[in-house]
């Protein structure tokens, strides 16, 4: 049981997939400017990562490691997140038409998040269960929700400030993730 | 957007004059830093001072704003002050000159100055430090009190040269800070720790020095409080929850023991960042649901890192996470106006929550 929570705690907060291992970056600042959606984004990339996890799991243990395929990894992956993404995309549309045109613009940047793919190859990586598979999933897809949200108010307020004409928009959302990556070196250690 | 505001709308007065009672407020505290460190505490803070309004007049400058107008606010001037405050004494001089340019520049002037910075631009300072310097910014010298019979801090010009020319004279006067050694601690009972260790023994209740460092500012803090620059929810929320945190985890001093309320209460920059970091009206939460959300969230955070993290003190990180989630406390905490049910467009209201 507490290993469980040791990892969920490890992914959101003390190893940080965005601030710490510093991957999804690009997909955050593109989708960071909009706090229409990021409910919606931030859910979505909740259930493509744990779903991900999940099932690239089960090809990995059932079909790529007995037949000696490990090669085909990133390829596999790649497609099950592809495949992931338009499956939620299907249900959001027949059974939450309302989000479907917040997340429809966005979803090719899901799709291309590299935090869903690097948990996938973690887990493949390392030797777990796949209750710790989908806790990792879950755990990562939670940190970078967390962290989408935090950037994009931030970003809102930012929005309204004076900044210096040259570092408007891209420097200075990148000034702070820089910052926020400070803050959390803080917590190194915890676990 | 929620955009900081002087924290008293309908008493609108100049930011120079909260500044100077800001600064005045210190005064207890930096005297209590100074008697009890040396020099090093007052070159610190003249070398902070002096490059933090360097620096600032030198962005205004290059953004064509009148400059005298905005150095007089004082806002520089006080967070050089409370930088030079935080970081230990005798620093080599060009450690204290990064901490203050990084603060400066890229914490405040790259946001657009004074009123728009998201996170405390101290603390970033000293966060960068901490982690590009964790062996410099880890040595605190002994408070006079514990020095060996014959020494003595370096008087001015002593000290003034170690920082300029070097940094091998003070080794043997540093040491460990009560923090570090509650952290370390292995084997011996709290009461063992507390008669064994002359940190502890020759103090009154918390570590001689820090004590009465921390009992400054509390003084100041209170002063403040009283002079109504802030209100009391940030402050009194974090050293609550910091008061709750150690009081949970409080097991009456076995040898694996955290520390004591009072201890984490009197220890480190524990009072210094209640009253003069987390008041902060510019990077906090703006509603006062939201300060109290804060300032718990900081005590809760300041706890767990100097009990379970890597870095002995850990205000400035604690600060700067809680300045990330800030917006965001906002954005929730923040009462729907009367009569609107629309939360596509964000909340203007500045009424208390």
């Amino acid at each position: 049981m507490l290993d469980f929570v040791v990892i969920l705690f490890s992914s959101v907060l003390v190893n940080n997939y965005v601030l710490v291992q510093t991957l999804g970056g690009s997909s955050l600042m593109r989708v960071s400017n909009n706090s229409w959606a990021v409910g919606s984004i931030a859910a979505a990339t909740v259930a493509t990562s744990t779903l991900t996890a999940i099932i690239a799991y089960c090809l990995d243990q059932t079909v790529l490691l007995p037949f000696d395929l490990m090669y085909l990894r990133t390829f596999t992956f790649i497609c099950v997140i592809a495949c992931t993404v338009q499956a939620i995309k299907l249900w959001v549309k027949h059974f939450a038409p309302v989000h479907s045109s917040n997340l429809h613009v966005f979803l090719p940047l899901l799709a291309g998040n590299c935090v869903v793919l690097s948990v996938a190859l973690y887990n493949a990586r390392s030797d777990t269960s796949l209750l710790q598979a989908l806790l990792s999933g879950f755990g990562a897809g939670a940190s970078y929700a967390i962290v989408l949200i935090c950037f994009t108010f931030m970003r809102e307020r930012l929005d309204a400030a004076d900044i210096p004409q040259p570092f408007k928009g891209g420097a200075v959302a990148m000034l702070t993730a820089g910052l926020m990556s400070i803050a959390f070196m803080g917590l190194s250690g915890l676990v | 957007m929620t955009r900081p505001t002087v924290m008293n709308p309908a008493e609108p007065r100049s930011n120079q004059t909260i500044m100077l009672k800001v600064l005045l407020a210190c005064s207890p505290g930096a005297v209590a830093l100074f008697w009890h460190f040396g020099w090093g505490i007052f070159i610190n803070v003249c070398l902070c001072a002096i490059c933090a309004l360097c620096c600032e007049a030198a962005a205004l400058r290059l953004r064509n704003r009148p400059v005298s107008l905005h150095l007089r606010d004082g806002s520089a001037l006080l967070t050089a002050v409370l930088l030079g405050l935080a970081l230990p004494p005798l620093l080599p001089w060009w450690i204290v000159l990064t901490g203050c340019v990084f603060a400066i520049i890229f914490g405040k002037q790259l946001y657009g100055g004074l009123g728009n910075n998201p996170f405390n631009p101290g603390m970033v300072g000293y966060a960068a430090l901490i982690v590009c310097f964790p062996e410099h910014m880890s040595r605190w010298i002994f408070p006079s009190d514990l020095l060996y019979e014959g020494t003595a801090h370096p008087g001015l010009w002593d000290a003034l040269m170690t920082v300029l020319t070097g940094y091998e004279g003070v080794d043997g006067i540093t040491g460990a800070t009560p923090l570090d050694i509650v952290r370390q601690n292995s084997g011996l009972m709290i009461n063992q720790l507390y008669d064994s260790n002359s940190v502890f023994n020759r103090g009154h209740w918390a570590g001689v020095g820090w004590e009465w460092v921390n009992l400054g500012f509390l003084t100041g803090g209170i002063f403040l409080l009283y002079a109504r620059i802030f209100t009391w929810h940030a402050p009194i929320a974090m050293l609550g929850s910091l008061t709750a945190m150690s009081l949970f985890f409080w097991d009456s001093g076995s040898s694996a023991s955290l520390g004591s309320p009072i201890f984490h209460l009197f220890s480190g920059a524990t009072m210094m960042g209640a009253f003069f970091i987390v008041t902060d009206p510019v990077s906090s939460a703006t509603s006062r649901r939201g300060r109290i959300i804060y300032g718990v969230l900081i005590g809760t955070l300041v706890f767990a890192i100097r009990s379970w993290g890597d870095y002995p003190d850990a205000l400035a990180f604690a600060v700067l996470l809680a300045n990330c989630v800030a917006p965001t406390i906002d954005r929730f905490s923040m009462r729907q106006p009367f009569g609107r049910a629309d939360t596509s467009e964000p909340n203007t209201s500045k009424e208390e929550c």
